[in-house]
């Protein structure tokens, strides 16, 4: 069938094309949902290298997204179905030629996969009113679930994959650095699913209002009593600041999780480093098993409530004009936690 | 209930010497008939779908129906020898099928496969509320008229002009009294519902179509067609 797909063909330029979807054999679903996210932003405004930009234009964006099965000759879901669909593939038949073999250690995952691609980065994404894919690309929710707070599915399952980063039988003492998006989700997975109390340094009084039932502080307020677990959400030019932060902030030993893209090279206190014999890890996007992970977290009403507030609207797409104005509406936000939803 | 009436019956004249009509030539190994079909088959608010299709093409698209798994295909019926012979046709087989009065009949050209999902569920929104509506574009070009194909005749005001686009859509029961009114008058070649519709003295509201829901009549439109397609094929390395 001929669907409608829209890439970035340029900086600032967002074109429509016509494609002949085949879904033989794949699991056929109606995009629902989607949201976008800073990275869709980024090769948007074309705030990559050029080089790298020439190579991924033109691109489909969006890897946030939530759609309704229609079709499925492969027998694993029903027309109707709820489905989160996941950016990430992993060829699995390459897996045996890999010289990294750390994939099936549960902390760190697939994420690391070299041969992985990723939809709106290395594959084109989810713009488009009907995707179609293989079922191990899709975890099933809940149909109780609004699907407007299962869009935010990705950036939670990345929060997942922070958490597997983390000991929560050791870490007793926890920080999140950040008051943005990736900060809010973090705390929503800690505080709402893991349970664990935590404080959230940031630099904004309106943003850390949202996190209700973590203590909330600024950085000059910090009391001098160390973490051992600290978690970076800040990312950017910003980035420098909240690593070294963190570690003034890090009892000897603790476990320094980065989550924030920095474009450039930041400068951190290595020596402090050494002194304090801490770890640093990163983590960048998620797994199936996370995505699975959030499918059953969204069941819970106190998480959805909790999400609600981050759909800051709904838009129905009905032209290529209308996707210009939820991407000018996302650019324009640096004061609210949420993101402007698109629908078909 | 909403349901579709896909006019697949066009002998395809304008194609030159392809030796098969239009809606039948294949695009990406699939007939053009089946990815207009498969728009409709994936709408979430089509219920059935009838086929209005050459006599002798009958048992072909069944036997693509169930290739394509096209589930809501409820009935293939003949054409006849005009476009309203074709659509009363067809009226007769969603009778068959059992569509009431107030069911909605979105009919729509096989040879128009990119019609939206936004389009198809316009009109039966706009239906819903109006009973009958065509889906339109603004004129963009200026319209002659000339009787003698030599002088002009009138040049009208291009702001109140549209070129008409399908799908066309209305309650069951005002589309089966106007072919039956139709039918009643003699009135046997009227090659657009609305106007039969017009003629029975109901209004026709407007839906807002889309360039690219252009219709296949010509090979040119058919190379455009397949030029779409191979711009949207270019993918990142």
């Amino acid at each position: 069938m001929f669907v409608v797909t829209y890439k970035v063909t340029s900086p600032g330029v967002l074109e429509e094309f016509i494609e002949n979807l085949d879904y033989q054999d794949k699991v056929l679903v109606s995009v629902q949902r989607m949201a976008i996210c800073k990275a869709d932003i980024r090769y948007f405004l074309g705030n990559r290298e050029k080089t790298v930009l020439d190579h991924k234009y033109p691109l489909t964006p969006i890897h946030e997204a939530v759609g309704v099965v229609v079709k499925d000759p492969t027998g694993n879901f029903k027309p109707g179905d709820n489905v989160i669909l996941v950016p990430n593939s992993i060829d699995q038949e390459l897996c045996s030629t890999c010289a990294n073999q750390r994939c099936f250690e549960k902390d760190l995952g697939n994420n690391y996969c070299p041969y992985a691609t990723f939809r709106s980065s290395t594959s084109d994404g989810f713009l488009r009113s009907y995707y179609a894919c293989e079922p191990s690309l899709l975890v099933k929710y809940s149909p109780d679930v609004d699907p407007s707070i299962a869009v935010f599915s990705e950036l939670l399952s990345v929060a997942f994959a922070a958490c597997r980063r983390i000991d929560f039988k050791k870490a007793k003492k926890i920080a999140l650095f950040g008051d943005g998006i990736m900060a809010y989700v973090v705390y929503l997975v800690i505080h709402h699913v893991y349970k664990k109390a935590l404080t959230v340094f940031g630099v904004d009084d309106d943003k850390l209002k949202m996190f209700k039932g973590a203590k909330t502080q600024m950085f000059k307020d910090y009391d001098n009593h160390p973490f051992d677990t600290l978690i970076e959400c800040v990312g950017g030019k910003f980035s420098e600041v909240a690593i070294n932060q963190m570690i003034d902030a890090s009892q000897v030993g603790a476990d320094l999780i980065l989550m924030g893209v920095s474009e450039t090279g930041v400068s951190i206190n290595t020596r402090k480093i050494l002194e304090k014999g801490v770890s640093l890890k990163g983590v960048t996007r998620s797994t199936r098993e996370d995505f699975e992970m959030v499918s059953k977290a969204l069941n819970s009403k106190e998480l959805q409530d909790a999400i609600k507030p981050m759909v800051l609207s709904l838009s129905t797409i009905k032209n290529i004009h209308d996707i210009y104005h939820c991407y000018e509406s996302e650019i324009a936000n640096t004061t609210v936690i949420g993101k402007n939803i698109m629908k078909f | 209930m909403n349901i579709a009436l896909i006019l697949a019956a066009g002998t395809g004249s304008r194609m030159g010497n392809a030796d098969k009509p239009k809606q039948f030539l294949n695009v990406y190994n699939k007939p053009l008939l089946v990815h207009t079909i498969e728009a409709f088959e994936v709408n979430d608010h089509i219920e059935k779908i009838v086929i209005v299709t050459n006599k002798d093409y009958i048992d072909q698209v069944k036997v693509w129906c169930k290739q394509y798994d096209l589930t809501k295909v409820r009935n293939v019926v003949a054409g006849g020898d005009s476009r309203q012979i074709s659509v009363y046709n067809g009226l007769q087989g969603l009778q068959a099928i059992g569509a009431a009065d107030d069911d909605i009949i979105v009919i729509h050209d096989a040879a128009r496969p990119l019609v939206s999902q936004s389009i198809i569920d316009s009109n039966i929104e706009a239906c819903q509320k109006f009973g009958a509506v065509d889906t339109v574009i603004p004129a963009s070009d200026t319209i002659i008229r000339s009787i003698d194909k030599k002088q002009i005749k009138e040049i009208q005001n291009r702001s109140e002009l549209y070129q008409g686009q399908t799908p066309q859509t209305f309650k069951f029961s005002i589309i089966k009294d106007a072919h039956e009114f139709a039918k009643k008058n003699h009135d046997s070649d009227t090659t657009d519902d609305c106007k039969l519709v017009i003629k029975m003295g109901l209004d026709v509201y407007l839906v807002e179509g889309s360039k690219l829901n252009f219709k296949i009549t010509t090979f040119d439109d058919l190379m455009m067609l397949k030029a779409l397609l191979k711009l949207g094929k270019s993918e990142v390395l």
